[in-house]
């Protein structure tokens, strides 16, 4: 389970924040053109994945397979 | 900017300009730190409002208007389109212009605004908020306050860091992803409403125009549905269909809060606003009034707290009472229809519309609507009921 690494494609993120908003592990922050997630605090709850509008949250280089 | 003051807003859309004005208007001193360079920009809204809920709350100025409507129009799964004219005008906003203006209008009440000024922390001594850590330019630095309040919308933080935590189910959430798009053909004057499984599942497809060929076209879904397919490709999907000589001019994904109002939207030293809240109505996604109700509300409770030295939850609580006698109510109750619709299958749906078709479109109000619905359609006397009957 703590094999999964998640992180955001750049190239499609639209920083609406939405996947900030619902992370209940404080895990991903947001400044104005950035995002971040932090794969130390991540409890690999993949929700960030579920809700992201464009589906640029992959999760183990897999998009959206939570 | 100094290093301390009565009260910290985070966040400068219409939630937190709102409540900078009107603390500033009580005499507190009052600094909004915004994250983005700009204010109002993106555009992360369809930018609908009733004009007579927003006219009582504020004076209204023209150009903030792009759009004036006078008709709406819902349109079923099979296409049955139910037209109506609810006698009552809306308004679609440019939010870019209404943004700035709600933000100098706290600026001339007195409040000092930063952007491109990251919150990174909350300061707190104990479970009192004291402040917040902010990097601005490179630079890091602590600045104090009585009273810290999160306006910092859908991705708010300032709760969570600060001990209040807004209980978050998936289906409280839905994405959405809206186009602004140019060379459509369409009625300015209509805003319409499109619902079904192969549009918007657990959600539905707003048109709002904003001129006579230009509308912002977006959706929202529900999170779990959103898995087997994102909103992107479903909004495609719709456009290709209805407006395949379309041109996007502006994209922006985002995401609705809807869900019941939370049971804490304050702390000692902290208070939430706006999207941060949940202060979003669950059945039409209408978040601008709600925001400066709920800003006025808690600008002027915030303000007094500071004056009388007791800043502590209890005291700020006035705020969540109120905010909940004047609007949050309201919210519970359409998140109770909210799950009732969202039980609705296309057939049902298309039942419903094929009951209001006979109704004039002047006299499809509520009323109306209601009598005819539920005569033909017992099962819904009894969810009606559950909604209505509970209070």
């Amino acid at each position: 389970m703590s094999s999964y690494t998640i992180h955001i494609n750049m190239n499609i993120c639209d920083f609406c924040g939405v996947c900030a908003g619902v992370c209940f592990a404080n895990a991903i922050l947001m400044k104005e053109n950035q995002i971040f997630i932090n794969n130390e605090k991540c409890e690999k709850c993949c929700w960030c994945a579920d809700v992201c509008p464009v589906w640029a949250i992959e999760v183990d280089g897999k998009y959206n397979d939570a | 900017m100094l290093k301390k003051y009565d009260i910290i807003v985070v966040g400068a859309g219409p939630a937190g300009t709102t409540t900078a004005r009107k603390a500033s208007e009580e005499g507190a001193s009052v600094l909004i730190l915004e994250k983005k360079r700009d204010i109002g920009i993106p555009v992360r809204c369809a930018e609908g409002v009733s004009e007579q809920s927003l006219r009582d709350l504020i004076d209204i100025e023209d150009s903030w208007i792009a759009q004036v409507i006078t008709k709406s129009k819902f349109i079923s799964p099979d296409g049955t389109e139910i037209e109506s004219f609810p006698g009552e005008r809306g308004l679609i906003l440019h939010r870019k212009i209404f943004d700035i203006a709600l933000a100098d209008k706290a600026v001339r009440a007195g409040s000092h605004i930063v952007t491109r000024a990251y919150v990174s922390g909350i300061v707190k001594d104990n479970d009192q908020v004291t402040g917040v850590r902010l990097e601005k330019m490179g630079k890091e630095e602590e600045i104090q306050a009585c009273v810290v309040i999160g306006a910092d919308g859908i991705e708010s933080q300032i709760g969570r860091w600060g001990g209040v935590n807004i209980i978050k189910k998936k289906s409280y959430i839905l994405p959405c992803f809206q186009m602004l798009l140019s060379n459509i053909d369409i009625d300015p004057e209509c805003v319409e409403f499109y619902l079904g499984e192969q549009v918007a599942p657990g959600g539905y497809l707003w048109i709002f125009p904003k001129g006579d060929s230009i509308a912002n076209v977006g959706l929202g879904i529900d999170s779990q549905r959103a898995k087997e397919q994102n909103p992107l490709n479903y909004l495609n999907t719709f456009i290709q269909r209805k407006f395949p000589h379309s041109v996007c001019l502006s994209m922006t994904a985002g995401g609705v809060t809807s869900g019941p109002s939370p049971s804490v939207i304050v702390g000692n030293g902290l208070m939430l606003v706006g999207d941060a809240a949940f202060q979003i109505n669950p059945l039409t996604g209408g978040g601008i009034i709600n925001s400066i109700i709920a800003g006025e509300i808690a600008g002027r409770v915030a303000a007094e707290a500071v004056k009388e030295g007791n800043v502590s939850a209890k005291r700020l609580a006035e705020y969540q009472k109120k905010w909940y006698k004047k609007e949050g109510k309201n919210n519970d109750r359409s998140y109770k229809i909210k799950k009732i619709v969202s039980q609705f299958s296309d057939a049902d749906f298309n039942k419903i519309a094929k009951l209001l078709l006979p109704i004039p479109p002047d006299e499809r109000n509520g009323y109306q609507i209601f009598k005819k619905v539920l005569f033909k359609y017992p099962q819904l006397m009894y969810d009606a009921a559950k909604v209505f009957g509970a209070k």
